[in-house]
């Protein structure tokens, strides 16, 4: 009958065309996973994904999606700061508390240095500045030797001390107010001051962080000393060799900015070091918008721009080579694997 | 240990499976109640593998797709059986405390 017709295209597959649809769907969906991930285990999530859809099924279920793009940033989210395991987050709180102590601790020898040259021709109280500026540099040291009892809530009471203390003693000396009037909001208000925030950091650091001594006797040292190293190192400089501002404490900024961009070039490098990094991320940020809009201080000069062009690198490389999971670098703790943290 | 991550551990307890026969697995197990999706059994796959409790087996390729299995290790193994001991003993204890006191307060 069909004699010298031509014979008909094979019509596709219906099921076949679903299942074409649906992979290319999941597909997008799928994109929000990791480089890496997906070229692990692309397939076999969509060979997973296919196995549980129903016959004739084209389009992703609103379930199926909304657990995609869970599962997509809780593997993100390990690939940036590690395990969920709680440990190890109390961990980078500690270490975030131990470096925001050794920082306001630089600050405060840097604003004894400071005042050292200011009282000589500033009218001001000496005895209450070099109390207030003392006191700024010896406190923190005095939390951090808290530790040594391995008692968390001591430790954290310290470092609240600390803040509500630097409070009433700006209050007191620079006649500002706690909570600001409303022409002081912005760059120049105290509560800005990046200072308070990395204090305020450091106090909440340090309340998360379990059993200090024991977990400070667990840190591999040899990856964090650097980072306490070159703050250590900054403190030194601005106490000897640090100019010299005109009248307010806190307008050291941009040494700062460099040592700080370094330290957080090199936190970024380990699962445990990004973690401590958010921790002091708010102390980071403000001490950014100060130094960028802050009255107080100079324009951006060279060490600003090779600081952040340092962090900007470090970070870069960061990003190239979170495909090959870099080791641990920051705990040795009970449960960790040294793989990946 | 959260139970999907336990549900998981046991499902690979008596051998590899790849991933929609450890779906399958978890709600049998769980006799329905814990229904695992791709998402989260591969974002929890993705952590296992990095804290060391479980690895990949061997790969095949069924439907021109490759079809990975994954087996619990030595590692994996011990902190499954700490988990199930405890488990075990709070489900006991719970049970024997029914049997004095709630027991015996009825009868």
């Amino acid at each position: 009958m069909n004699e010298g017709l031509l014979p008909l295209p094979a019509s596709p597959d219906p099921w076949e065309q679903d299942e074409a649809a649906l992979t290319r769907r999941y597909r997008k969906l799928l994109a929000w996973y990791p480089r890496d991930h997906r070229a692990r285990h692309e397939e076999e999530m969509i060979g997973v994904l296919l196995a549980g859809a129903h016959p004739g099924q084209r389009h992703p279920g609103l379930g199926d999606t909304a657990d995609l793009a869970k599962g997509a940033l809780h593997i993100r989210l390990q690939r940036a700061f590690g395990p969920t395991r709680a440990a190890d987050w109390q961990r980078a709180s500690l270490i975030a508390g131990v470096i925001g102590l050794v920082l306001q601790a630089t600050v405060g020898l840097g604003a004894m240095a400071q005042w050292a040259i200011v009282s000589r021709v500033e009218d001001s109280d000496p005895a209450l500045m070099w109390t207030f500026t003392s006191a700024l540099a010896l406190f923190p040291l005095i939390v951090i030797g808290a530790m040594r009892t391995n008692r968390r809530w001591l430790v954290a009471g310290l470092a609240w001390t600390l803040l509500a203390a630097e409070q009433a003693v700006t209050f007191t000396v620079m006649g500002t107010y706690l909570i600001p009037a409303p022409e002081m909001i912005g760059p120049n208000d105290p509560l800005l001051q990046w200072p308070t925030v990395l204090s305020a950091a450091t106090a909440i650091s340090l309340t998360l962080a379990k059993e200090p001594w024991h977990s400070l006797k667990s840190l591999r040292w040899s990856r964090i000393t650097p980072v306490l190293g070159g703050l250590i190192a900054y403190g030194t400089w601005v106490v000897f060799f640090g100019h010299i501002p005109v009248g307010v404490l806190y307008d050291e900024l941009n040494p700062q900015l460099f040592a700080t961009a370094l330290a957080a070039g090199l936190a970024l490098r380990s699962a445990t070091g990004r973690r401590a990094l958010l921790f002091l991320s708010p102390a980071l940020v403000s001490l950014m918008y100060f130094a960028f809009f802050g009255d107080f201080n100079p324009p951006i000069d060279l060490l600003t721009i090779v600081g952040l062009i340092a962090l900007a690198v470090t970070a870069s490389r960061f990003r190239r080579a979170r495909g090959d999971q870099t080791g641990e670098v920051g705990d040795t703790g009970p449960g960790t694997t040294g793989r990946r943290a | 240990m959260q139970e999907p991550t336990f549900l998981i551990l046991t499902a690979l307890a008596s051998g590899p499976q790849h991933g929609y026969a450890i779906i399958t697995e978890v709600t049998g197990i769980s006799a329905g109640r814990v229904k695992l999706r791709a998402g989260t059994l591969y974002a929890a796959l993705d952590r296992l593998q990095t804290e060391g409790l479980i690895a990949e087996d061997r790969e095949e390729i069924v439907d021109g797709r490759v079809r990975r299995y994954y087996r619990l290790t030595g590692e994996g193994a011990t902190r499954l059986a700490t988990e199930a001991e405890r488990l075990r003993r709070n489900a006991a204890e719970a049970v024997a405390r029914l049997r004095t006191g709630y027991a015996g307060g009825t009868a």
